[in-house]
């Protein structure tokens, strides 16, 4: 049996098809927790590390998960501070790669005494929207080699891609809320103001017909009064005609006294228009307020 | 000659009504009503009179009484004879077959004499020449 590590077309052929598995697996994921699980169960078959540590950038915020042994811790609140050789790697981007091993990235996940010449590889990329900091913790026994890169590269586009289809949805979703909440808020509003509208034109209409009843009732008074100041004046006016064809005594004995008591008759009724409408203006007065 | 209705709830009114026919020399018989109800009455079992009726009444107005007189399918020819001068009510007057003037208040010779056509003119003109 020839040395497998030897033949390199094969090598390439087993890291082909365990990416390929790796990323279809990622590509059926919906959610970060399922990327998470796939990295923890497909990494192993891509790279050799004892810890890999992931943090995307998106907007002001972190999305950082750790693979150790078999266990996977991560975090998408973007709760995590960067670790100090992090900081550098954002901030110069220059790959890193030494022995000075951090506690912080080791502690209480791996052995360090137990690992035989650990060595940790730090890795900025910048893709186009957001960076992402990886880095690596490798030894003798999982060793890691600049040969890796370009394996270790392809796997961080494919979980940053995932990463972005997830990120974009939720933003997606997010908004689509916003906008049916939106949509509801504008919907109740209108039909507030349909109901404000309704009540304006029945208010309208009760007031407009209340007017046009005390406008009619305004003109019955007007002109029945008008016709009772009449009926007075007409008899003035006829017993004055006849005064022409009556000789004196006649008049002053038959004509004048009805003339008086006509007279009289259309002083009455003109106290009781006078008295009727100051009463219509008050009644009027005291409905406006 | 026919006989003439003054039928109007002020005494006055009928009075000048009557002087005016007197002045005429008119000779025939005039019976003036302050009560349309009682004058109401009376033309039940009369024909062919001619009535001077006023429209403004208690009790019951000339309409009341136009209108009773068409239920009662009673002929006699009325002059409505009112103080108002509304367009509502000279178009009402129209509706009743009944009414063949309608003349405004006050009576006086000059009006009176509108009237020729509907008393007998002759009669009134030989009265005056006795």
């Amino acid at each position: 049996m020839h040395n497998l590590s030897q033949n390199t077309s094969q090598l390439y052929r087993i890291t082909y098809e365990a990416y390929s598995k790796f990323a279809n697996e990622v590509n059926r994921c919906s959610d970060l927790e399922e990327v998470a699980e796939v990295c923890k169960t497909h990494l192993k078959y891509l790279l050799n590390f004892h810890i890999i540590r992931m943090t995307i950038f998106q907007g002001d915020k972190l999305f950082t998960f750790e693979l150790y042994g078999n266990k996977i811790w991560f975090d998408l609140k973007g709760e995590t501070d960067l670790l100090p050789y992090e900081y550098e790697l954002f901030k110069e981007g220059i790959p890193l790669i030494t022995n000075e091993i951090p506690d912080k990235l080791v502690k209480e996940k791996v052995e360090l005494n137990a690992l035989y010449d650990p060595v940790l590889w730090g890795w900025c990329f910048d893709k186009k929207e957001r960076k992402v900091l990886v880095s690596l913790l490798a030894d003798q026994n999982k060793a890691f080699s600049v040969g890796d890169v370009d394996i270790l590269k392809l796997m961080v586009d494919c979980i940053q891609a995932k990463f972005s289809e997830i990120y974009l949805k939720r933003q997606l979703a997010i908004q689509n809320q916003n906008l049916s909440d939106a949509y509801l808020t504008i919907k109740e509003k209108n039909e507030e103001i349909q109901r404000i509208v309704l009540n304006q034109k029945e208010t309208i209409k009760a007031r407009t017909s209340e007017i046009a009843l005390k406008n009619e009732k305004l003109l019955h008074i007007s002109a029945l009064n008008a016709h009772n100041v009449r009926e007075p004046l007409s008899r003035i006016q006829g017993i004055i005609d006849l005064f022409e064809f009556m000789d004196d005594e006649t008049c002053r004995k038959e004509l004048v006294p009805k003339l008086i008591s006509s007279a009289r008759e259309m002083d009455e009724v003109l106290k009781e228009v006078v008295e009727m409408a100051s009463k219509e203006l008050i009644e009027l007065k005291a409905a406006e307020l | 000659m026919k006989k003439i209705y003054l039928i109007d709830d002020q005494p006055i009114s009928n009075f000048i009504t009557k002087k005016l026919f007197e002045l005429e020399g008119y000779t025939g018989e005039i019976i003036d009503f302050t009560d349309p109800e009682e004058a109401f009455s009376i033309l039940k079992n009369d024909k062919d009179a001619l009535i001077f009726l006023d429209l403004n009444m208690p009790l019951m107005n000339g309409w009341d009484f136009l209108n009773a007189m068409q239920a009662d399918n009673l002929k006699h020819e009325v002059i409505l004879l009112t103080s108002s001068t509304s367009k509502m009510d000279i178009d009402k007057a129209q509706d009743f077959p009944a009414v063949i003037k309608y003349m405004v208040k006050p009576m006086n010779k000059k009006k009176f004499l509108e009237l020729s056509e509907f008393l007998n003119l002759t009669e009134l003109s030989a009265a005056r020449s006795k």
